[in-house]
């Protein structure tokens, strides 16, 4: 039974792991090709071009390979926890269900988009037109998905304690999915997030494209790129860093136990200070740096202001103290982000060319892969946080979980076969472009 | 039959319907190499629309009958993730072989391959949720050998296999094939109808109507007749007559899944129901708009006159 829970969150989180890559490029990469298509239609400049048309066999193959996790991901849903999906069926499908219709709009609009380039069709009005709704798809799918999310941090929309009671479910608001107390500002960050690292992991492309490319046309076909997605990052990120605080912040009131793990407060206290690093050792956090108030000011707005800690809560509902030590790093790849951000945007107002420094190039595509790593930190150190509950304070992890044993044999498959065709992925991706020429799709 | 079965069935059928022309192409990719191109040409819309479709029908599965999750979780685990990674391959290697050089016949063998192994899989897995096959007590597991070996699995899958080769002869408009397509349709429909009639009602509880079937089978025998008579019109008449084809079958399983179970205990009474209904009007209107304006850009409307070059 044990082997089992643990095979299927393996699973799970292996299957959402790599899945949520594909996603956040998925969101991303429809706005970098609608966006090189305006600039293609306002100034005729046949790089802009060339970036979409190349940009969208990427976003095809990733669609492809991203159509099929998803899937997976979808019927994992409905096996390995049925239980859960049960509930969710009563209570909270609605968003899944409108995002089924996202994902053909989205699927229905890159064939167009995709058939237009095939037929050559100078068409560049009808082309952002697809590829808007092909963005606005992306966006409302990331978006709904995340819905069910919030709405398994804070539960709402049926009678909860009737169900704790006897496990029936009464009183159910539909729509109630669609806008829980943590939904906003789930929303935003996730979609902010999205667009920032979906777009950082193709800066961090062109950027390698620009150390090592020499020939004159490419090189300025490839800063023309590096300046396009750079705005949309550097967007991106400051809403992504106001989001994530604000998240944070919310779990004071609506998950405090999560809060109270992520912080690493073990006991209830007003001026209370933040913790930087720190390791858990049996149940208690050592070896941290700590900054007098910050964290009361953070959570609160105020030094005196009291924020919760974990032993006011049964130890049987405490999540691992492990997200402490992923929420370190995090803030701190944020932190180097935004500084790195912040200099590439005062060389651009000084007229000082970042993208011919090598230096800059490098540290670009390092953080590139930091934004990946955030990404991934990010969303395990939430889901790890609501643990031991899949719905907060409704349903248990180990209650929603098929228990039965032939999942391991097929978790172990499934993720062999991820951890081989992801790789693959990118290299035929790579074998495409060796194959193409540049020239080509400037035509 | 009540208005959200009717859409979960129809679902199901346009679903299959989309994927039965997918196996037919896959099984003629692998052998006529001379159509390749035509078919690939339409591949990369049909199989958005088929993988759409069949997520659309997991989302409405679970709004619909919450209660059958249990039973899918614990009998039809295995099978299903089993899929899923056939599908990974299968997509992985379609888009793969859409932009490949040298490696286009080994990808779309791999594409081919998957896609056959995926369509037994869930052949096998619906035969077993219509008959109970292979199921084990309080259908907390499956014998997936039983439920591939059952009987009526059996027809089924041959029944498919000739009639997704017909569909997709029709559809590609294969003149030197005509003779094969529209001898798979009939041998195809007959299976169909002999197992559904005679394997698939000796498990069931209800007193059968035969109005259903028969309806069935001349909806099935008008669609293979037009893939022997008009072959331009053959592809969109084999479509619509393939999807009523097998809403009808469906209809002779309701109200059982699982053998004998009544599907309507697992349905779900919570109040959803209405905004699902609401949901998939609005959703479906749209989507069938856009579907049209894809297929009249896409493959109706002319291509503009080239413009004379001044050289010439």
């Amino acid at each position: 039974m044990v082997g089992a829970v643990l095979a299927d969150r393996a699973l799970m989180g292996f299957s959402l792991g790599v899945h949520i890559i594909l996603a956040v490029i998925g969101i991303a990469l429809p706005l970098i090709i609608l966006l090189s298509e305006i600039m293609y239609a306002r100034t005729k400049d046949k790089a802009y071009r060339a970036l979409s048309k190349r940009l969208s066999t990427v976003l095809v193959i990733l669609f492809a390979v991203g159509t099929a996790s998803g899937t997976l991901v979808a019927l994992e849903l409905a096996v390995l926890w049925p239980k859960f999906m049960a509930l969710v069926g009563q209570v909270a499908i609605l968003p899944f269900y409108v995002e089924a219709f996202a994902f053909f709009g989205e699927a229905i609009f890159l064939s167009a988009f995709l058939y237009s380039y095939h037929r050559n069709m100078d068409n560049s009005r009808a082309r952002m037109l697809f590829m808007a709704i092909v963005a606005v798809c992306a966006a409302l799918s990331g978006a709904l998905i995340t819905m069910v999310n919030a709405f398994m941090n804070t539960p709402a929309g049926f009678d909860i304690q009737q169900y704790l009671l006897n496990g029936t479910i009464t009183d159910v608001h539909p729509l109630a999915a669609f806008n829980t107390p943590s939904t906003g500002i789930e929303v935003l960050h996730v979609l902010s997030t999205s667009y920032m690292v979906g777009a950082f992991l193709f800066l961090a492309y062109v950027c390698y494209r620009l150390l090592k490319e020499n020939d004159a046309l490419r090189r300025e076909y490839y800063r023309k790129a590096a300046r396009l997605i750079f705005w949309v990052v550097l967007i991106a990120t400051v809403i992504a860093v106001y989001s994530g605080i604000q998240s944070i912040a919310s779990m004071y009131y609506l998950q405090p136990e999560k809060f109270a793990a992520i912080e690493g407060d073990m006991i209830a206290q007003a001026y209370a200070p933040e913790y930087l690093g720190g390791i858990p050792v049996n149940g208690t956090l050592k070896y941290y740096i700590a900054i007098p108030g910050l964290q009361s000011i953070l959570a609160t707005g105020s030094p005196s202001g009291t924020v919760p800690g974990l032993e006011q809560y049964p130890q049987s509902t405490w999540p691992p103290l492990i997200v402490h030590t992923m929420f370190d790093p995090l803030v701190g790849s944020g932190f180097a982000i935004g500084a790195l951000l912040a200099l590439v945007l005062l060389m651009m107002v000084l007229k000082r060319r970042p993208f011919e420094s090598r230096l800059l190039l490098y540290l670009m595509i390092i953080a590139g892969m930091l934004s990946l790593f955030l990404l991934e930190d990010g969303w395990a150190m939430a889901e790890i946080g609501r643990q031991p509950w899949i719905i907060y304070n409704v349903m248990s992890v180990s209650d929603a979980a098929n228990a039965s044993p032939q999942v391991i044999p097929i978790a172990a498959a499934l993720m062999l076969f991820y951890a081989v065709i992801m790789p693959f992925t990118l290299l035929v991706l790579r074998r495409i472009f060796d194959g193409r020429q540049l020239e080509a799709d400037m035509r | 039959m009540n208005a959200l079965a009717i859409l979960n069935y129809s679902i199901l059928a346009a679903f299959l319907s989309m994927f039965v022309l997918e196996v037919g192409i896959a099984m003629l990719m692998l052998f006529k190499d001379s159509y390749s191109a035509r078919m690939r040409r339409y591949l990369m819309p049909i199989w958005e629309l088929a993988g759409t479709t069949a997520v659309f029908y997991v989302v409405n599965l679970i709004a619909t009958y919450p209660g059958m999750l249990n039973v899918i979780g614990n009998a039809y685990m295995a099978p299903l993730l089993i899929a899923a990674l056939f599908l990974l391959l299968r997509n992985a290697f379609l888009s793969y072989s859409a932009y490949s050089g040298a490696e286009l016949k080994a990808y779309t063998a791999i594409y081919s391959l998957s896609t056959i192994a995926i369509a037994v899989i869930a052949l096998t897995v619906l035969s077993s949720a219509a008959t109970g096959s292979g199921l084990g007590p309080a259908l907390g597991s499956l014998d997936i050998a039983a439920a591939f070996l059952s009987p009526f699995n059996i027809v089924l899958i041959i029944g498919t296999v000739l009639v997704a080769l017909s569909f997709a002869i029709a559809a590609f408009e294969m003149d030197d094939l005509r003779g094969v397509g529209a001898g798979a349709a009939l041998f195809g429909i007959a299976l169909l109808l002999f197992g559904t009639y005679f394997l698939l009602g000796a498990v069931q509880l209800s007193g059968q109507s035969s109005l259903a079937r028969i309806a069935a089978a001349a909806a099935l025998a008008m669609a293979a007749l037009f893939c022997y008579k008009r072959k331009r019109v053959a592809k969109y008449a084999y479509a619509i007559l393939l999807f009523i084809g097998i809403l009808l079958l469906e209809a002779e399983q309701y109200p059982y899944v699982f053998g004998n179970v009544d599907i309507t205990s697992y349905a779900n009474n919570s109040g959803i129901a209405g905004y699902e209904l609401v949901i998939t009007a609005v959703g479906g209107l749209l989507l069938l708009a856009s579907v049209a304006y894809l297929v009249y850009s896409v493959y109706l409307k002319k291509e503009p006159a080239p413009i004379p070059s001044s050289k010439a």
